[in-house]
């Protein structure tokens, strides 16, 4: 450790498997890397459809600065209500980063950096924290029923953009899968979908 | 129309004075010796030659002669100023609680309206009119149709409307007699033949001897009476006092159980049953022409006694040290101090029974009034819930308009949404003393007289504190802006200020307590979803002068720092318009000045640099 370089290796079992939101079409996509015969990774993407239900690790959300600059994600987070920590460049935007799970696509993680949907969260998380105290030790399951439109005026012209439509549907027992402190973000290159954060 | 009744100085001064003889920007002149100002501006007016002067009401005043109450008639008649810019100051009464009497068919037969300072009226109704004459009227017991709803149920019989709701909110029957103390009177009677009865005095004299009158009255028709003196009440204290010391409904009824069946009339040592009642109708009647309802008590300021000055309870605390449980308190300190900051914490913390900081804190109800805006104290709250772990429902509620506590009408429905929300509110906060006074000249020591009389009416109508948020004078040294007479008034005066960039609560005065040092705040920055909002975190060795920023300033940095990282160069330069227009859309809350203010400090102490419309971060920032 000399140099100061880290000799830890990850195994595969840190890194979450991601689902993202593109805001341009209104579509929840599912992403897994798989290795294919020559050994390559390849990335399959796969649409949910709507309705659907997940159980959201709402009271570990995680809010803070994350980057694609360089390709991959670059995630400044802290908890909800901790010291923010300074924004490290321009290509920084709010974000926010939440596990959720269900059975058909296990554990994932979800972040967003777009406005739109920065304010869909927060409005679940209102909800979430309204009703928490009727619900000690459980954990919401989301339901997203379709999707919103946002239309946005910019000296281009008008944007549209969607958003979920979702709501907390109902409380269960936490699953066993979401026990434990988040995990890291998976450290490899994402395409984000189009995101409209920068046109206010 | 304006807001501000000084609007119409030039109007009325027109009016008496005829046309100006100079103008000079704001300022118009009258007279040959142009002996007679006044200034639009400021909405004020001087005689030189007379030596006098004043606001717009000074001045129909002056010429009219009037009391103020025929001044609002003249300001409406001759100029057309109505609603709120008619001045209310007197009188400083406000209508707290209206109690309904209704007979055994339901009907509403009369009413006592409480008024603030305490004051009693009766009245009844009369096609859509009320009479204030109680004449040929026959009382009632209040509730009565509870009563008559269960026949089998213990009557609980108090002192007060009050106590009697208090008990029935607790499944309770129970009723009291209109008038307070000594007025029970015969035609009550028959509506306790057969029934059990537990009697529950004040603790005073006056309470006694009402109880006793009540028990010579229904002691020969009432299957059971029992008279249950509650241990541990305050001199004065009655059962609602009881009930918010913490006793409970099965404390109550254990202490009832075990007091003993009256079996005898008490030993009267005034009067006998016939001859109070009719000396009280012959009071009631004499004042029945008033409709105002005096105690047959001697008409004399009461007096205590050294014994009962050694017997007062020690202060209770709202809030340790700082606030106490019924005391009227002003937070003041400059533009951007942190002064909302802490007095919202200060209000969630009473909400929860949250200690504020290592200060122990009495829970119940806060109501806080945002008389400068609603718009950022909702991440305000998430953020400081987030950070102090608070989960689930508290009882803080937030008024999102200033309420005008110069008028009557404002104030009782002030009152009025207290009493709605049905429980104890033990904090109402008033942001700003200066929203609440909108259209009134705080250096008035009459406008912030009934500022206080207001607050007062309010505290003793919840039983609960007050706190006044305050700006600043000019020179902060020299203390809150306006009157003196609001430090007089008040019981705590807390001066929020900056101590190196730090917020510093200091206790300017405590008319019930010790002086204690200072509270020092951190301003830290937390995150939301988002978004992102500061919050408290109490130092405590005094602050170095490094570092250290106003919650105001710090934003103004933060939306630069913001900017700059934007323009793709961490020293980038902007314009001073976009710093501008960010800094104003981050803080909507904040005035114009307050953010230039900030932006000013941030210039002076180089942590940033304008120059030619353009502005950038030092490079030592």
């Amino acid at each position: 450790m000399g140099l100061g370089f880290s000799t830890e290796s990850k195994s595969s079992g840190d890194i979450i498997p991601i689902v993202k939101w593109d805001a341009k079409a209104g579509d929840m996509i599912r992403v897994d890397r798989e290795q294919d015969a020559s050994g390559a990774w390849i990335k399959n993407e796969e649409e949910i459809s709507f309705p659907c239900k997940f159980v959201a690790d709402l009271d570990a959300i995680e809010v803070g600065w994350l980057s694609f600059d360089s390709g991959a994600p670059d995630f400044r987070m802290v908890r909800i209500g901790e010291e923010m920590p300074e924004r490290p460049s321009a290509g920084h935007k709010n974000a926010f980063r939440l596990r959720i799970y269900n059975k058909e696509m296990g554990l994932r993680e979800f972040s967003h950096s777009a406005k739109t949907v920065l304010r869909k969260m927060d409005e679940l998380h209102n909800q979430f924290e309204a009703e928490r105290g009727a619900n000690a030790g459980k954990a919401p399951v989301i339901e997203i029923e379709g999707t919103e439109p946002v239309r946005i005026n910019t000296p281009q012209g008008e944007l549209r953009f969607k958003v979920p439509n979702w709501k907390i549907a109902a409380w269960v027992d936490k699953p066993d899968e979401m026990s434990g402190a988040p995990a890291p973000a998976a450290d490899v290159p994402v395409d984000m979908p189009a995101s409209e954060e920068d046109l206010f | 129309m304006a807001g501000n009744i000084g609007a119409y100085m030039e109007q009325v001064a027109r009016h008496y004075w005829g046309e100006p003889t100079k103008k000079n920007g704001t300022k118009l002149r009258w007279g040959s010796k142009q002996g007679r100002e006044a200034d639009l501006r400021k909405g004020v007016w001087f005689d030189y030659e007379l030596n006098c002067g004043g606001g717009v009401v000074d001045l129909v005043k002056h010429f009219e002669g009037a009391t103020l109450g025929g001044i609002s008639k003249v300001l409406q008649s001759k100029f057309g100023i109505a609603g709120r810019q008619v001045v209310q100051l007197k009188p400083r009464e406000f209508l707290s609680k209206v109690f309904d009497y209704f007979d055994e068919h339901g009907e509403l037969r009369y009413q006592v309206l409480r008024y603030e300072p305490t004051r009693y009226i009766q009245r009844r109704p009369d096609g859509d009119d009320w009479v204030y004459k109680m004449e040929g009227v026959e009382p009632l017991p209040y509730r009565l149709p509870d009563m008559l709803e269960k026949p089998d149920a213990t009557v609980f019989v108090v002192e007060g409307e009050k106590c009697a709701d208090a008990l029935a909110k607790l499944g309770l029957t129970a009723t009291t007699s209109h008038g307070g103390a000594g007025k029970w009177r015969e035609p009550l009677n028959k509506y306790f033949e057969g029934r059990r009865v537990i009697v529950l005095p004040d603790n005073d004299d006056p309470g006694a001897r009402h109880a006793d009158s009540v028990i010579t009255h229904l002691l020969p028709i009432a299957k059971e009476i029992r008279r249950v003196e509650l241990p541990g009440l305050p001199p004065k204290g009655d059962i609602v006092d009881w009930l918010n010391a913490g006793q409970d409904l099965d404390t109550l009824r254990e202490f009832c159980k075990r007091a003993p069946v009256v079996e005898t009339a008490p030993d009267k040592k005034s009067e006998t049953p016939e001859q109070n009642s009719s000396h009280i109708y012959e009071t009631a009647e004499e004042n029945n022409s008033s409709g105002i309802t005096v105690d047959a008590e001697p008409d004399v300021f009461p007096l205590m006694t050294l014994a009962e000055l050694r017997a007062m309870p020690p202060v209770e605390w709202l809030v340790e040290n700082l606030l106490t449980r019924t005391g009227l308190g002003v937070l003041y300190g400059p533009p951007g101090a942190g002064k909302s900051f802490a007095a919202l914490e200060l209000a969630a913390c009473v909400a929860r029974g949250q200690p504020f900081h290592g200060l122990a804190v009495e829970q119940g109800a806060a109501i806080y009034i945002a008389g400068e805006g609603v718009g950022g104290l909702g991440k305000r709250v998430k953020a400081l819930e987030a950070a102090r772990g608070w989960q689930g429902d508290a009882p803080l509620y937030l008024l999102g308009q200033a309420v005008a506590f110069a008028e009557q009408g404002e104030v009782e429905r002030l009152m009025k949404t207290i009493t709605a929300r049905g429980e104890r509110v033990a904090l109402v906060v008033v942001d700003t003393v200066a929203r609440a006074l909108l259209g009134h000249e705080e250096n008035s020591a009459d406008s912030i007289g009934a500022f206080v009389a207001a607050c007062d009416a309010v505290k003793r109508h919840c039983g609960g504190a007050l706190l006044g948020i305050h700006h600043a004078g000019k020179d902060a040294a020299r203390g809150m802006r306006g009157s003196t007479a609001l430090l007089g008034a008040v019981d705590t005066s807390l001066k929020a200020a900056q101590e190196h960039g730090f917020l510093s609560l200091a206790i300017e005065k405590q008319k019930d307590g010790e002086q204690v040092e200072p509270l020092r705040f951190r301003m830290s920055q937390r995150a939301l979803i988002g978004d992102t909002s500061i919050v408290l975190e109490r130092v405590q060795d005094a602050p170095k002068a490094r570092d250290a920023l106003t919650p105001a300033q710090y934003l103004a940095l933060q939306c630069l720092r913001n900017l700059c990282i934007d323009s793709m160069e961490q020293f980038g330069k902007v314009t001073v318009a976009a710093w501008h227009a960010a800094h104003s859309a981050h803080c909507p809350d904040e005035t114009k000045q307050a953010r230039g203010a900030a932006r000013n400090v941030l210039q002076k102490r180089g942590l940033v640099v304008v120059e030619g419309g353009k502005v950038w971060l030092s490079r030592d920032n």
